[in-house]
């Protein structure tokens, strides 16, 4: 007598959760706070409380985990027993398209400052970045959309902005780009991603 | 999606807000209502006010205490002539005196000596 049948059932996948478009990323300084729930979606909201958008990218904003490893291994046995985080970074990274001086100075690190001078008799109006090495710390944030059309908010309270800038001035081949790089410097568990579910009940 | 105005934060009266911020800041007690003065907000909806202008009105003073809160104590800067304005570190100082976080005051200092610029701090 024949036993029960080998069923193959594999779970289903839900395609819904499979997301695309793309992220809006802001800068301020250490400490300023997000805008309420309500409002995470709201660029305004952010604006208003001294976020600052980076305008136009080239090609998104990509974010980058790489924790580094070290396997803890025994001779009797050939697979780890043990997988210890030895370091972890986090990188949001992108290219700048909007060549400001605000962009600029972001990508450069950060550490610089704009000089307005207004237009007078034999003087231009004028804005002066100078530059500095002493790069200054800045908040991140990065708007994206769920599944439910929400906003979800990846947040970094802290990261200094550090890296290559190779910005080409071509006749018409591409836009001058500043490649942004922003590696995060704070605590892991400082850093949080909030996903709106529902509106709220009243 | 999350538009200014939906409902949420509408008042201390409406029981399912208040678990929010918002309604905690305006569901002043007594108590509070002297600290409400001070930051200019209002439990009470003008009489022609609907809920989604109060709503409005409600974001736009939690953003602002929201602000001030994390600003924490803050000295008043303003730069000097021939210069109009001043920006560093995504904080900028006008003519007019501005709030600046205290916490970013000798970097912004520092940054306009650097520059040429003169910023000056008003006396209290």
């Amino acid at each position: 007598m024949a036993g029960p049948p080998l069923v193959y059932s594999p779970p289903n996948y839900t395609t819904t959760n499979v997301l695309f478009g793309i992220g809006i990323l802001f800068t301020a300084i250490v400490g300023t706070a997000v805008p309420s729930d309500q409002n995470l979606g709201v660029g305004s909201s952010w604006t208003g409380l001294g976020w600052a958008y980076v305008g136009a990218t080239e090609a998104g904003v990509t974010v980058t985990f790489n924790p580094t490893t070290q396997d803890l291994t025994i001779e009797e046995q050939p697979t780890p027993v043990g997988v210890a985080v030895s370091t972890a970074t986090l990188q949001v990274t992108c290219s700048l398209s909007e060549e400001t001086l605000t962009n600029v100075n972001l990508a450069w690190g950060n550490g610089g400052s704009v000089a307005v001078t207004p237009a007078g008799a034999g003087q231009p109006g004028k804005s002066v970045l100078t530059l500095s090495t002493n790069f200054q710390q800045v908040a991140v944030a990065l708007v994206g959309k769920n599944q439910l059309g929400f906003a979800r908010v990846l947040s970094i309270p802290t990261v200094v902005s550090a890296g290559q800038v190779q910005t080409a001035y071509r006749r018409a081949a591409q836009q001058r780009l500043y490649p942004l790089t922003l590696n995060a410097v704070c605590p892991f568990n400082q850093i949080t991603w909030t996903d709106l579910t529902a509106i709220a009940t009243s | 999606m999350t538009e200014p105005g939906q409902p949420g934060y509408a008042g201390p009266e409406e029981a399912g807000a208040t678990d929010t911020l918002a309604a905690r800041m305006v569901g002043e007690t007594q108590d509070d209502q002297a600290d409400s003065a001070a930051l200019g907000t209002s439990a009470e909806p003008a009489a022609d006010e609907d809920l989604s202008a109060r709503a409005a009105r409600l974001e736009s003073e939690l953003a602002s205490v929201r602000a001030q809160a994390a600003a924490g104590e803050t000295i008043r800067l303003k730069v000097e002539a021939p210069h109009i304005a001043f920006v560093h570190n995504g904080l900028e100082v006008g003519e007019d005196y501005t709030e600046v976080p205290a916490r970013a005051v000798q970097a912004m200092m520092e940054a306009a000596s650097d520059s040429g610029v003169k910023l000056t701090q008003e006396e209290t």
